[in-house]
């Protein structure tokens, strides 16, 4: 393996004028650092926080204008209620299952083909790179009836027959969302150039070390991308999670519902049930922020890439 | 590092296996969550697909937006329906059939259960297989379902949908299934409701439950500014004086509300009411809302955009209901599902408020809008899931269906002469006898023109133009009908 | 006696063998992109080429009848005024993109030093991506209203302006605010990729140009943003993309208003594929629009080079 760890010596510094004016600026420019961190964190929490509020408010304050920020009565009761609603467990074992899965599939093929376009040279990279850079720029509505159709006609998938007639496909299972999202152009782009900054030296060592291919890409390569992996794992984990519009499409069987399914369930425009929304809502970000909190430590300085020096 | 990649593979792999599992599986079918009710009249909003594309901008989900229905799910009686073979003329299935039937309703109530059973019961070879499918997205996964050759059998939709899919020949003509059914007469419904599923002289759909877009006020701004609350404006010059008494901008109160973005749907009623109409019912291309009286109408119209709050210029009808339920605007134009609203979200403002029929000039009019029980054309059972839709159209059934239960009352009243005479239908919701009131005077236009939506398009564009003071009123549909004629006729 | 053999081959043949060489040589790179390239081939190109079947035609999804109607969508779309209109608007749009990717640059730079509390600020910046779209709206809504509004409030107080704006009812403001909300919605994303970029530039870089001298702006400027160049690359073609296609939030916000003047390419192309059943239309609405970013990506490509060699 051919990655160290770097580690700074710090030296002692002597507390000389010069030095304690820098450790002045510094103290400043922290707290600066910090005032801006907080203002601002304010502001980009500002809705959520409110729907946290709201998620406690009885339906006939939730829409107090101006917004309640602190609920005027307290209550459990839209907890209550969504707890209450049947399936709701169901629904997120589903969308955590789907998201899981997903997350894992696209991780491992979308690396495969990012490390390739990264890293390997052959005829018709750049091309077939670009051709699919290209489908980026297609509207995503025009993939919905399309795929629909492929779903719908896939051979011996729901009772189809090997010409994909007779039964319903991929539709209304959990196939219909994991093979469709197994792959993600924009993951490869994204992951490829990050992996454009991989040293070449250390692949071609491994090379000369005799490894195969899929051993340096599993060995050599995966291992320095934590961060991008983690940034990855965040995104189609969210992006899964929070996907109403393709399920929707896809199910109609109640038992797959998703979480979002479920919680359309109540959202109807002049009637939505929004104390059991804003409750399922909340409910509904929580595992997505524990999944960022958990992947985010992967972004940290410390790892160091040293070449062949 | 080994450990940690042998774990992640496990996990992926148990979770591979549950996923399957749980596909597999069937398991007890989980009852829909409480009662959603209301409904929703024409407006339609739009929906994002994400299918192949992800990109860093932007926030995650969806708009909530959708129709909603009745409950009416008794409050713990067992619910009892009976029926019978309705139309003996029309062949039952000979082996079992299934038929899917889409909708926005929750359908676990003893209520729907109840139907149901009863249903298959006297049909012993159909099964009714519901679809849920939240309003918002209902037109968009037809669209998808019936490019791939596989919409449900049966729906119940709302009227614009069932326009859509009439005129561009996506539904079972019914006119031979009626002939042949002992329970739907035709001439019961209010006319004015069987318009949306009409194309020239074939009925598309089934009427289902129906509302009317009527006056909301506030009893207590009323007496404020020194107008009788038991005394609506019922003239136009009234109402223009009301809202002027009503209006008072320093103190940021109002007395009406105009949407820019629905500009022309709460156009046509002051249009028809005038005297006008939209389009020539002898020529279907010819668009007339710029007759003198649409000119009046429009004049008019768009006066009364000072007497409405200008943040609300451009949002929505449902917007808007928030100033409406802070006392801050007086009068509000908006179907009966507003009732609904306000019920639910604003449950302090009860007894602030109440509906009446809209204003008239020389005539009385007011749009409507209804659900409609339609066969989509793809269908392989239509014999069977007409069964199910005349059903549902029996007495007993549309009763019980537009109640509502008496803790979430309903807004929506079934749209047939006979049937709304039963008095327990007003019983909780007075705001529904504001309602019948206005049925008399519902209007809709016979001219049949597939590609109308094009032209209420560009109306739509020039009366906000017109609410912005950029235009008049009659200079906006004056522009508006040249536009729109040129338009359909390059249809 | 030797003997040279000239073997006669054209370089157009030498060339070909070549290259089967090389794909030969490289088979397992093939093996690897093969199943990208199946999923590739399944779920998009199959969903290409029948969208640009489908823009030759006039093609109503419900009825029956599909006419192939050649050239014509195209031709309709360069005479429509109101997709001249969403074009301008959406390219209007576009000035939220440098400043999306500024403001997450910032955040993940600020984010990136040793602060204590790192990763709960993170998660911070993190939750609009994460925030329901109706609640974000709502809130929104909120800042933005005449009457009522926070935004008003403040600036009133402040003495910026004197008298309560509409912001999204005023037409020449409507814009701008949602391009606010946009940098609001979409920093912490930005912020996760810069944080994951930022962590592949090798420490001994900044040591060695400490030990140079140079300020932390100098580091900033020559060593962290070149470097940072693939990702940026990166961000600022998938956020040109995606504010194209942008719609769901202008519906919620501003129903493409007022008067039209926050209709994006992405709202009208929706309505006129579902609402309007113009499928044919908007399928050529969608080549057009693929066609213009294209050119631009291509440009980009060439002139950054996008990627960094060590």
């Amino acid at each position: 393996m051919a990655i160290t760890q770097t580690e700074k010596s710090v030296s002692q510094p002597v507390s000389t004028p010069a030095v304690r004016r820098i450790k002045w600026q510094e103290v400043i420019g922290k707290l600066i650092v910090y005032i801006l961190l907080t203002a601002g964190s304010i502001i980009f929490i500002a809705p959520w926080a409110w729907m946290v509020s709201a998620s406690f408010q009885p339906i006939g304050q939730i829409f107090n204008w101006p917004p309640n920020w602190i609920p005027e009565t307290f209550t459990l009761n839209n907890y209550r209620k969504f707890l209450a609603a049947e399936g709701f467990f169901r629904w997120i074992l589903n969308s955590g299952m789907l998201a899981v899965v997903v997350l894992v599939v696209q991780l491992f093929f979308n690396s495969l083909a990012a490390y390739t376009f990264a890293k390997r040279k052959f005829p018709g990279r750049d091309t077939i790179f670009l051709v699919m850079l290209g489908t980026l720029m297609i509207p995503g509505q025009l993939f919905l009836i399309p795929n629909y159709m492929i779903l719908l006609r896939s051979p011996l998938f729901g009772g189809n027959n090997l010409l994909g007639q007779g039964g319903h496909g991929m539709l209304d299972s959990f196939w219909g969302i994991i093979i469709p999202y197994a792959f993600s152009v924009w993951s490869v782009f994204f992951m490829r150039q990050y992996m454009k900054g991989i040293p070449d030296d250390l692949l071609d060592a491994a090379r000369m070390d005799g490894a195969s291919e899929f051993a340096i890409y599993w060995k050599v390569v995966m291992p320095l991308c934590g961060p991008v992996l983690a940034a990855q794992a965040i995104f189609t984990f969210t992006f899964v999670w929070n996907d109403f519009f393709w399920p929707l499409i896809v199910i109609s069987d109640p038992d797959l519902r998703t979480l979002q399914l479920g919680l359309a369930l109540f959202v109807i425009k002049n009637r939505t049930v929004w104390d059991i929304v804003f409750a399922g809502s909340v409910i509904s970000t929580i595992p997505v922020l524990l999944i960022f909190i958990f992947f985010q430590k992967y972004f940290i300085r410390g790892i160091a890439l040293t070449g062949m020096k | 590092m080994r450990k940690e990649r042998s774990l992640v593979w496990a996990v992926t792999a148990l979770l591979v296996v549950m996923s399957l599992v749980l596909s597999a599986c069937g398991g007890q079918p989980t009852a829909a969550p409480t009662e959603p009710s209301g409904q929703e009249p024409t407006e339609a909003p739009a929906e994002p697909t994400d299918v192949a594309t992800e990109a860093p901008t932007g926030e995650a989900t969806e708009a909530p937006t959708g129709a909603a229905t009745e409950d009416p799910a008794a409050t713990g009686e067992p619910v009892v329906i009976t029926g019978e073979n309705y139309s003996p003329d029309i062949p039952e299935p000979a082996e079992p059939v299934t038929v899917t039937w889409a909708t926005w309703i929750n359908t676990e109530s003893p209520f729907w259960q109840a139907t149901i059973a009863a249903f298959e019961e006297v049909h012993p070879n159909i099964t009714i297989e519901v679809q849920s499918v939240p309003n918002e997205e209902m037109f968009d996964k037809f669209l998808t379902q019936i490019a791939a050759g596989n919409p449900p059998d049966t729906a119940y939709v709302s009227d614009w949908m069932t326009g859509a899919l009439a005129q561009n020949d996506g539904l079972v003509p019914l006119d031979d299934y009626i002939a042949k059914s002992n329970i739907i007469d035709v001439d019961d419904y209010v006319p004015a409701y069987l318009e949306p599923s009409r194309v020239g002289d074939v009925q598309y759909g089934l009427p289902f439950a129906g509302e009317t877009t009527m006056l909301f006020y506030r009893t207590d701004r009323f007496e404020e500014v020194g107008l009788d609350p038991n005394h609506p404006p019922e003239t136009w010059e009234e109402f223009r004086e009301y809202a002027e008494k009503l209006t008072d901008t320093a103190n940021a109160k109002y007395g009406f509300a105009v949407f820019a973005p629905e500009s022309a749907f709460y156009f046509y009623p002051w249009l028809w009411q005038a005297g006008g109409d939209q389009l020539n019912p002898d020529d279907p291309n010819d668009v007339i809302w710029d007759s003198p009286e649409g000119q009046k109408a429009a004049d008019f119209y768009a006066s009364l955009a000072q007497y409405s709050p200008p943040d609300l210029l451009n949002a929505t009808s449902w917007d808007g209901r928030v100033p409406f339920a802070n006392g801050d605007v007086g009068m509000y134009m908006a179907g009966t599902w507003f009732a609904g609203t306000l019920m639910t979200e604003f449950p302090d403002a009860t007894g602030l408020w109440a509906a009446a029929p809209l204003p008239q000039d020389q005539r009385c009019a007011t749009t409507i809008a209804g659900d409609h029980l339609v066969i989509f054309k793809a269908s392989k059972n239509p014999d069977a899931a007409f069964k199910w839709i005349e059903w549902l159209s029996a007495p007993q059934n549309m009763i019980g269906y537009n109640l509502g239960n008496p803790s979430e009352p309903g807004t929506l009243l079934p749209p047939k002469t006979s049937l709304l005479e039963d008095p327990n239908l007003y019983e909780n919701r007075p705001y529904l006898q504001a309602s019948k009131d206005s049925m008399e005077c519902a209007y809709v236009p016979t001219a049949d023109q597939p590609n109308y939506f094009m032209a209420e398009e560009i109306l739509n564009e020039y009366l906000g133009q017109a609410f912005y003071g950029e235009i008049s009123g009659a200079e906006a549909v004056q522009q508006a009908a040249e536009e729109a004629e040129a338009t359909l006729q390059e249809q | 006696m030797a003997v040279t053999e000239i073997t006669r081959s054209s370089p157009f043949s030498a060339r070909l063998r070549e290259t089967l060489r090389q794909m030969r040589k490289n088979w397992t790179a093939y093996l690897f992109l093969a199943p990208g390239i199946i999923h590739f081939a399944i779920f998009t190109l199959f969903a290409v080429g029948f969208a640009f079947y489908i823009s030759f035609h006039e093609w109503n999804i419900i009825k029956p009848d599909k006419p192939f109607v050649g050239l014509e969508n195209y031709l309709e779309l360069i005479d429509d005024p109101r997709f001249h209109r969403a074009v301008k608007n959406t390219m209007t749009f576009m000035i939220g993109v440098p400043l999306n990717l500024l403001a997450g640059l910032f955040v993940a730079l600020l984010l990136n030093t040793k602060v204590r509390g790192q990763a709960i600020y993170r998660t911070l910046f993190y939750i609009p991506v994460v925030t329901p779209l109706v609640v974000s709206s709502i809130i929104w809504k909120w800042v933005y209203q005449g009457d009522y509004g926070l935004l008003n409030y403040y600036l009133l107080q402040l003495g910026i302006i004197d008298h309560k704006i509409t912001w999204l009812a005023d037409p020449n403001l409507a814009l701008p605010a949602l391009i606010i909300m946009g940098i609001w919605g979409g920093t912490g994303a930005t912020m996760v990729i810069y944080l994951a970029g930022l962590q592949s530039i090798p420490e001994e870089m900044y040591d060695a140009a400490k030990v140079d001298g140079a300020s932390a702006l100098q580091r900033l400027l020559f060593i962290t943003i070149p470097l940072l160049r693939p990702t940026t690359f990166f961000l600022f073609i998938t956020a040109v993309i995606g504010t194209f296609q942008i719609f769901t939030e202008i519906y919620i916000m501003t129903n493409g208003g007022p008067l039209n003047r926050t209709t994006t390419i992405g709202y009208y192309l929706y309505i006129n594929a579902f609402r309007e059943l113009e499928m044919g239309y908007a399928t050529a609405m969608a080549f057009v629009l693929f066609a213009m970013i294209f050119v631009f990506t291509v440009i980009q490509w060439k002139y950054t080079r996008g990627d960094v060699e060590y």
